[in-house]
């Protein structure tokens, strides 16, 4: 089976083998997969699942046709085990903010490590734990990204068939504004909110903006994300400096383009 | 469409509408304006009293029973027993109350002029047949609209008068409303309710005559020269004024997603779970997305949010008029009171007017 290969359906193809991984992180994207519960028999019988922690404690060495990985790479444990779960798969699919983005694990970047690890830890000779968090693709080469704190089922679901079918898995090149036209949603910017929608990947349905939420990112910018004039309109809207800074941050820290695009407008050299 | 059909003016009184519409809920299914927050949308009413016809705008227009956001063109099968299915194949040439049939009650002028140019450029230009199924299905009831909303130009836009593709249209008269039976269909609506209508008098007609009369002059006209805007875009193709305006804009789409004419969408198919069956779906797309002119071969024809942003105006104020005589723009303001990054179109207009440098 290779990914974006032969266009081929055939279901007498043997099943092919299936790991989730989980680094440094809540396992809220695994749980997310276990939330398929309509279509989790249809999966299992579509694919050879030999290690995936929310629902069985077995594992399996490898190798594997298909490892998805969740969590942050946080220390020299994890980047061995990246780089072996890399040698040992086919297709490596990161999963969620924090194997994509970094996500909230990210925060750290940018600050003193030995004195964050002094604040929670008091006595932290014992913690091994790296400066800086990067996205999995950072360390390895990664076939697919799947967004979002948590991902969204439905986008793994979408990408599952992809691979099986053979098809190219679509991306949506776009902005959650999108999304939330399509729900009817007020748009939370004209009310004065403080939206990152307009710059952020779609693929949540807009799930937060949907409830009155204001989008914190966790998707990662959207291609062509038009920083200077979200800076623009947030601080139209009010927001600080820091405001600016922390909603930027919250997510996308690791993310070295986009953290570029606001230290220049906001001319700053920290972050 | 239905011929039209002289019949003479009748009135409804407002405490009747709530029992008008139940009655019509019993026999189609009805669609109007109702309340979301601050807001308003078109959604589907099981009860006459949710129907707001005090409405200013809402936030997506009725185009999205006619081109939904998202639809099945064609189910198809990966086994070869199996067959294509189109929807169309299954086209309904049943009586007008089958069920099927739906209604959507309150429309303002804009979006009804909005349903005219679909009408023209979806049958001369791109003809659609899956929403020529959907327009031949909808009722539409209109309401004039006697209150200028917060962004709208329709006067410019010269959409303010416009009843055609109404099958009946409203008027608000003190404790009624007018209403003025233009087609068939309408009069079947009419008759269906007979009990709660009765004839207008002279005195009525003469008072809505001077309602309309008063609306034509009383609506904002902020862009008087708006029907010149096809020749005026000619100068400003290599204005600065995109890049300025590219600065702004997100490319978000968001204009596109709530535009009453706007009507592109994209195609996919889409497999299910057991990878032995799927459909093909079209989608709404959007000219302000980065992928929307990307080719095979990874090409881009608009590789840039400026660029975007120009072919949006343009296709809507220059190609479009080339192609059907009518500007792709009903003066609605849905796309400035939507836009996260404040873009206004009346300035956007004024400035080419202006020149457009």
């Amino acid at each position: 089976m290779e990914y974006g290969g032969e266009y081929e359906v055939s279901t007498e193809n043997p099943k092919p083998v299936v790991a989730f991984y989980g680094l440094t992180c809540c396992a809220g994207c695994q749980l997310e997969i276990l939330n398929l519960e309509d279509d989790l028999l249809d999966i299992l019988g579509k694919i050879d699942l030999v290690q995936f922690r929310m629902g069985s404690s077995a594992k399996h060495p490898g190798p594997y046709d298909v490892c998805f990985v969740e969590g942050s790479v946080t220390n020299d444990t994890e980047i061995t085990l990246i780089k072996d779960l890399r040698e040992k798969s086919k297709i490596l699919v990161a999963l969620g903010a924090c194997a994509t983005t970094g996500g909230v694990n990210a925060l750290r970047n940018g600050r003193n490590i030995e004195e964050l690890k002094q604040s929670v830890y008091g006595d932290s000779s014992h913690i091994n734990t790296l400066p800086q968090i990067l996205p999995l693709k950072s360390y390895v080469k990664v076939d697919h990204e799947i967004q979002g704190c948590p991902i969204a089922g439905d986008e793994f679901v979408e990408f599952l068939i992809s691979l099986l079918t053979g098809a190219t898995p679509t991306e949506k090149n776009y902005a959650v504004c999108v999304e939330c036209r399509i729900n009817e949603n007020i748009c939370l910017m004209k009310e004065g909110e403080l939206c990152l929608g307009p710059i952020t990947r779609a693929g949540c349905n807009a799930l937060c903006p949907s409830v009155s939420i204001p989008c914190e990112g966790c998707w990662g910018p959207c291609p062509q994300a038009n920083v200077e004039s979200e800076i623009d309109m947030l601080s139209k809207k009010g927001a600080s400096f820091d405001d600016v800074v922390r909603k930027f941050r919250m997510f996308n820290a690791s993310k070295e383009d986009f953290m570029a695009q606001l230290k220049r407008r906001l001319n700053i050299e920290w972050l | 469409m239905a011929p039209k059909k002289k019949t003479s003016p009748l009135i409804l009184k407002k405490e009747d509408i709530p029992n008008f519409v139940s009655k019509l809920t019993q026999i189609l299914t009805v669609y109007g304006p109702v309340a979301k927050k601050s807001q308003f949308i078109f959604d589907t009413i099981t009860d006459g009293t949710q129907l707001r016809l005090d409405y200013d705008t809402t936030i997506l227009p009725p185009k999205k029973y006619f081109i939904p956001p998202e639809e099945e063109m064609v189910k198809f099968s990966l086994k070869p027993e199996l067959k294509i299915q189109n929807p169309l194949d299954e086209k309904n040439t049943e009586s007008l109350w089958n069920g099927k049939r739906f209604l959507i009650f309150g429309i303002h002028s804009c979006d009804l002029t909005a349903i005219k140019f679909h009408d023209h450029i979806l049958t001369q230009v791109y003809p659609d047949p899956y929403r020529a199924q959907r327009r031949d299905e909808g009722i539409i009831i209109g309401v004039n609209c006697l209150t200028p909303c917060e962004d709208g130009f329709c006067k410019s836009a010269g959409a303010l008068n416009t009843t055609e593709t109404a099958d009946l249209m409203l008027t608000e008269l003190n404790n009624s409303y007018y209403v003025d039976v233009l087609t068939t269909i309408g009069k079947e609506i009419v008759d269906y309710c007979k009990t709660q209508f009765s004839s207008a008098t002279q005195q009525q007609v003469n008072q809505v005559k001077k309602i309309i009369a008063h609306r034509a002059k009383s609506f904002p006209d902020p862009l008087k020269e708006f029907q010149k805007l096809p020749g005026q875009l000619e100068d400003s193709y290599e204005g600065e004024m995109w890049n300025r305006l590219g600065r702004r804009c997100f490319g978000c789409g968001a204009c596109t997603m709530v535009c009453p004419t706007c009507f592109c969408f994209d195609v996919k198919d889409q497999i299910e779970l057991d990878t032995t069956k799927g459909s093909r779906v079209r989608k709404w797309d959007s000219c302000q997305l980065v992928d929307f002119a990307l080719v095979a071969g990874g090409h881009n024809f608009r590789p840039t949010i400026p660029s975007r942003v120009r072919y949006r105006i343009y296709h809507k104020f220059w190609i479009e008029p080339e192609q059907i005589n009518q500007i792709g723009c009903v003066g609605c303001g849905r796309c400035t009171h939507t836009c996260p990054a404040d873009i206004d179109m009346i300035e956007l207009l004024t400035e080419i007017e202006k020149g457009g440098n």
